[in-house]
């Protein structure tokens, strides 16, 4: 049974809207809601925990509907981006604090606490304040919190975006780990697609308020319905090409074979870049100047001039390639896709 | 000539030892990364090197004169701050002519120098608009117009990408690249995360708790890691630790490792890169193992592979649709093996900070 | 997230009490221009413009010396610092009356005739001695304000302007003045009013010299009440006036950039600092902490048995000590269950009326006190009210901004974050005011009961003007002064009503520091 269900949902925060949402969030797998900043994602976190009143429509929590109840009954676990510790609490005061709400008894609130501590790691730091500690510690202490009141749903609000790039790589997989552990539907939010792909069992892509796609992973990711959504996960080729035939289009002066069906006259190819091969035979070869080269450690990542427009080719294997070299790139059909527009993309 | 040295640089703030002894030298033209986590001394080197901070021992030379004791505004640099706080006060095209405004530039001269710079970052009909009207992205690219307005040669980077989205941080990273050796510069760029001082530099610096822990190419640091750190802080390593059993051989959980070369000491610490490992290839020196979980991460998968005791990530572009718990065999090609001593202790290597 | 009918019925009598307490008494003697008529002579003309010139002169020698000194407090680190910062808050604390007397001894005193000869004499009283003592009492104002302003101005502003290569002098009035301007402006605002509206200590420096507030009470013990409610209204209208100016000089205006003279602004940061930290510390020492203080210092042997016990039995004194602090204490928890409701209407901007408040409350602070105790006087006289309760009104009245501003500023620094995780936690919105926001903002509390009671207790013109037979402990002072007979017992008071403001000033950084 879905366990959040949001139904032609608006809501405004400020600048932000959202509109006209329907969507379902699947109960015990770890979802991400993933979108620039702007596109609504944290909004929508809010709405579903409470803390926004939406302007129209439902939020529906395990068949209850829940729209007008206030926050404090919804139950529901909240992380935020910036952690909102209470400055004036101990660590231990913190995420204690919805236990200590419901005046349980004294021990047995010190017993699930320091649990809580010793499954995030900061069993020994349960007496210091928040202005004591590190940015990656602040936000084990917040996920303390939100997890020591025991609900099945936890919402993240952006939880690794203030870390550095290492504890942000690291904690990823503990994140994924704490939640399998304790069988939580979460609901991840942010605008790294890097991060989106490592956690995710589902995901969800926000633009100006509105779910483009969602679904599975690997489905959004090989199959996107959008323009907008194979740009903004992974790194995508758009290839403004004219229809020739059901499987064809001209681009460049060269004929392209797709196994997708083409309708129109005019179609927007696209292909990720790490499924452009360098040097291969077949179909689909183009040909073009390299004008810039990356190496970004376990992959190379080229910029090819070919008639004109950039092609992105990334690639695990080594190669001798440099600023300058002519190449031939190799297009493989099945890994076309077709969009009827290029993306609109803010500069 | 470098153009820029340090030597022996040392900050202290009351307990905290934040720079100690670091020493580098970066060429004239040169585009440098200085790369780790955060609280490792970077950002205060930059400062230093900026003059925003003294440092409380050490010399910095720019092209061989020594510049400790001058002010900031007598350094003639461009410096990008990671909060790219344009003056809120100054319209976009005022923040450009900035650095000209204070040496009392001539105002024609001021007008032609902002135009073409807010030109080279594609902002020109901003100029009259104020910071608040701009994305984070746009709001950054000025401030790289403004720090190249006064034509100094030398640009610091203070992290400038953290705050931005993903993809305006990446174009942006591309942007200054481009713009840097197309205008001749020196770039110090400061940065937690390590693509980044891969892709752009030419030279890279990796810093741990105030100390430089290894320098060079990009390309050689990745594939030559003098310490586990280094092997894990760039891109990401699987680590063994295994005992030697022969010339150019190790054992660790019942399987035999081929080495490059003879190891250092009785006990080594293996580590292999994930997208160097080889899943299923026919050949005798893979070991079979199985598949524990597998993560679709776009370009490629990782594949949490286990034999015996040993947990591995692998990671491969091929997606060769295997599932959990199917058996395969592996392969660690000995080329890709980095081979560390037991001079170094792994917890201690991979520990945050 | 509502609070529910109970809560709507709560805010609806804060603001009725707001509204009619606070609100009504500096109105109702503006409607004097349509009733008891309107008559302004030349002498009442003349001190009006008196206090305007006044309080020009000591905002302008504020702000010059309050832009270094913010500066230097907010940036820089010296050893020294968090004493400089206590000192300077005293003549804040410190009720106006002893600072009188403390700066007539100091710049009028005789101990300048016996250090340098019979026939030097600093000052004497008048227009000079006038500014020098509200100098005083201002300038704390103005250095918080801007000093504040400059903490909120991000230094990363400051660093890229000195990378761009502007030169400290030029940073700072290119970069970081423009950014304070609104701080500036508004701490000159406070110093302004709050120089229209003394009386008490400008009673015993002034000699010959009329102030406005001054002659308000000199008209309404004379028994001219129209002359009085004239001056009142006047005062009142000039100083809306000017208040409407300068808020809309600031947000409409821009600082000028001017022109940049590299080599003369770097050799002024450069050199010049040295001398201009010297010449700040120079004018602070000099003309605000000695002067604050010299009641003490010159006469510390005072603090003898035999002081203390004729201070014992001098029963004017004790019985005006007892008033002040029965006034004060009153006006203060009055003051205090009204202001926080009053704190969150203006902070959370509740029913869109936050704007509103905010700016009634500084309204309040327009209307110089004697004005105010005058117009309380004249309405409560109509219905025969006993002059203590129509005293009491008054000082909850013009005290009650002082208690407002600082729950409603800590309120909006609370971050509405920490509110709304409470509130996921499991907490309802009482529980959560009650365990996040209400600790969050004790130190502001703390320090606007503090504040608020020593600004009561400092009060004399509106004391003055609502009856001539109830002395609180300032106005006993300066009937004594002006008698010629401020002696051992007196001054022995001030001492001790200084040492009481210095721990209360220290109680109020010390709750500050633990946040």
């Amino acid at each position: 049974m879905p366990q959040i269900n949001l139904v032609d949902l608006s809501a405004v925060e400020g600048v932000v809207e959202v509109k006209d949402l329907n969507l379902t969030i699947e109960d015990g797998l770890y979802t991400v809601v993933l979108g620039p900043s702007g596109s609504g994602k944290t909004t929508l976190l809010k709405v579903i925990a409470g803390i926004i009143s939406p302007v129209k429509g439902r939020v529906i929590i395990n068949g209850v509907d829940v729209t007008d109840m206030p926050p404090e009954k919804r139950g529901v676990g909240f992380f935020f981006q910036n952690y909102a510790l209470f400055p004036h609490m101990t660590v231990r005061d913190n995420v204690s604090y919805s236990i200590r709400l419901q005046k349980t008894d004294e021990d047995l609130v010190r017993q699930t606490v320091d649990e809580m501590l010793d499954l995030v790691g900061l069993l020994d730091w349960a007496d210091a304040f928040p202005n004591q500690l590190s940015g990656g510690m602040k936000q084990r202490v917040a996920l303390a919190r939100a997890l020591a009141r025991q609900s099945k749903i936890l919402l993240l609000d952006e939880p690794l975006t203030a870390l550095d790039a290492l504890l942000n790589a690291r904690l990823r997989s503990e994140l994924v780990g704490i939640a399998k552990k304790l069988g939580l539907t979460v609901v991840h939010v942010t605008p790294d697609q890097e991060e989106a792909m490592e956690v995710a069992e589902n995901i969800v892509v926000m633009k100006y308020g509105r779910v483009v796609q969602a679904g599975k992973e690997f489905d959004v990711y090989t199959k996107p319905c959008d323009p907008f959504v194979a740009y903004f996960l992974g790194e995508t080729n758009f290839l403004e090409a004219e229809v020739c035939g059901e499987h064809a289009a001209r681009f460049n002066g060269k004929t392209i074979e797709t196994e997708v069906r083409l309708e129109g006259s005019h179609a927007v190819l696209a292909i990720r870049s790490e499924k452009i091969e360098f040097d291969k035979r077949g179909v689909n070869t183009l040909q073009g100047r390299v004008v810039n080269a990356n190496f970004l450690g376990s992959l190379d990542r080229f910029e090819v001039d070919v008639g004109g427009q950039i092609v992105t080719v990334k690639t695990a294997k080594h190669t001798h390639r440099k600023i300058g070299d002519l190449v031939s790139l190799q297009l493989p059909p099945k890994d076309i896709l077709a969009f009827k527009d290029k993306p609109e993309v803010e500069m | 000539m470098p153009k820029i040295q340090t030597i022996n640089l040392v900050k202290r703030f009351e307990k905290v030892t934040a720079v100690n002894r670091v020493n580098f030298t970066v060429g004239d033209g040169e585009y440098v990364s200085i790369v780790g986590p955060s609280g490792c001394g970077k950002s205060t080197v930059l400062r230093m090197l900026a003059g925003l901070e003294k440092p409380t021992q050490g010399e910095i030379l720019f092209d061989g004169k020594p510049v400790t004791g001058l002010l900031p505004e007598d350094r003639n640099i461009g410096f990008l701050f990671q909060s790219y706080e344009l003056f809120p006060h100054l319209t976009v095209g005022e923040n450009v002519e900035y650095g000209l405004f204070v040496r009392a530039v001539k105002k024609a001269d001021i007008g032609s120098k902002s135009s073409e710079l807010l030109k080279l970052v594609k902002l020109l009909q901003f100029s009259g608009y104020y910071p608040i009207h701009l994305s984070g992205g746009m709001q950054q690219r000025v401030a790289l117009a403004r720090a190249l307005a006064t034509g100094s040669r030398l640009l610091l980077l203070d992290e400038p990408l953290s705050a931005l989205d993903e993809k305006a941080a990446v174009m942006l990273r591309y942007e200054i690249q481009k713009s840097s050796k197309r205008l001749g510069l020196t770039v110090i760029h400061v940065s937690h995360n390590q693509e980044t001082a891969l892709s752009s530099s030419d030279k890279i610096i990796v810093m741990r708790s105030g100390k430089v822990v290894q320098s060079g190419p990009p390309r050689d640091v990745y594939l030559n890691p003098s310490s586990p750190y280094v092997a894990y802080f760039l891109g990401d390593s699987n680590f063994i630790e295994a005992t030697v059993t022969g010339q150019a051989e190790a054992e660790a959980s019942g399987i035999r490792f081929r080495l490059p070369e003879k190891p250092p000491s009785r006990n080594v610490i293996l580590a292999i890169r994930p997208e160097k490992a080889v899943l299923n290839d026919k050949n005798p020196a893979s070991f079979n193992a199985v598949v524990m979980d597998v993560n679709f991460l776009g370009y490629t998968t990782e594949y949490a592979i286990q034999a015996n005791e040993l947990k591995l990530r692998v990671r491969t572009a091929k997606h060769d649709y295997l599932k959990k718990g199917d058996g395969v065999t592996l392969r660690l090609p000995p080329k890709d093996m980095m081979v560390f001593s037991d001079e170094f202790d792994l917890s201690r290597e991979l520990s945050p900070g | 997230m509502a609070f529910g009918f109970s809560s709507k019925l709560l805010y609806g009598f804060v603001i009725l009490f707001f509204l009619f307490i606070v609100f009504f008494p500096p109105v109702y003697i503006l409607s004097y221009i349509f009733g008891g008529g309107f008559s302004l002579s030349s002498d009442s003309l003349g001190a009006v413009v008196n206090s305007f010139k006044i309080a020009l002169t000591v905002v302008a020698l504020d702000v010059l010396f309050a832009l270094p000194l913010s500066w230097i407090l907010a940036r820089k680190k010296f050893r020294h610092r968090l004493l400089v910062d206590t000192l300077v808050d005293m003549p804040l604390v410190v009720p106006t009356s002893i600072l009188g007397i403390s700066v007539y001894m100091f710049w009028g005193g005789e101990w300048a005739a016996s250090l340098f000869g019979p026939s030097v004499h600093l000052f004497s009283k008048g227009y000079w001695m006038i500014i020098l003592l509200h100098v005083v009492f201002t300038f704390p104002y103005l250095v918080r304000s801007i000093q504040a302003g400059l903490l909120q101005v991000s230094r990363i502003h400051e660093e890229a302007a000195r990378t761009l290569g502007a030169s400290a002098l030029t940073m700072y009035r290119t970069i970081s003045l423009p950014l304070v301007k609104k701080s500036v402006i508004s701490g000159c605002i406070l110093a302004f009013t709050r120089s229209l509206s003394e009386t008490g200590a400008t009673m015993m420096v002034a000699g010959v010299v009329k102030t406005a507030p001054v002659i308000v009470v000199e008209y309404k013990n004379a028994g001219s009440v129209s002359d009085a409610a004239a001056v009142s209204i006047v005062l009142i209208l000039a100083a809306a006036a000017l208040l409407v100016i300068a808020r809309f000089a600031s947000i409409k205006t821009r600082v000028p950039l001017f022109h940049v003279y590299p080599g003369t602004e770097k050799f002024l940061s450069a050199r010049f600092s040295g001398v201009r930290d010297a010449g700040v510390f120079f004018f602070v020492a000099g003309f605000i902490l000695l002067p604050t203080a010299f009641i003490v210092l010159a006469n510390i042997g005072v603090v003898n048995a035999s002081a203390f016990t004729a201070l014992i039995h001098n029963g004017l004194i004790l019985k005006g000590v007892v008033i002040s602090f029965f006034v004060a204490a009153i006006a203060t928890i009055v003051n205090l269950v009204f202001a926080i409701p009053m704190g969150v209407i203006i902070s959370k901007n509740k029913f869109r009326l936050g704007h509103v408040f905010d700016t009634l409350n500084d309204v309040i602070l327009l209307v110089p006190t004697s004005a105010l105790g005058l117009s309380l006087a004249l309405f409560w006289g109509n219905f025969e009210v006993n002059e203590l309760l129509v005293l009491v009104l008054a000082h909850i009245s013009f005290s009650f901004p002082f208690m407002v501003r600082p729950v409603s500023a800590a309120l909006t620094g609370v971050n509405e974050e920490l509110v709304e995780a409470a509130r996921t936690l499991g907490a309802t919105p009482y529980k959560s005011f009650k365990t996040i926001t209400f600790p969050l903002i004790k130190p502001a509390i703390i320090a606007g009961v503090i504040m608020t009671f020593m600004r009561s207790l400092s009060e004399t013109g509106a004391t003055m003007s609502v009856s001539r037979n109830i002395k609180t402990i300032t106005v006993v002072l300066v009937e004594l002064f002006e008698g010629g007979q401020v002696g051992e017992e007196a001054i022995l008071a001030c001492i001790l009503l200084f040492a009481l403001s210095f721990i209360f000033l220290v109680m109020i950084k010390r709750s500050h520091g633990e946040e």
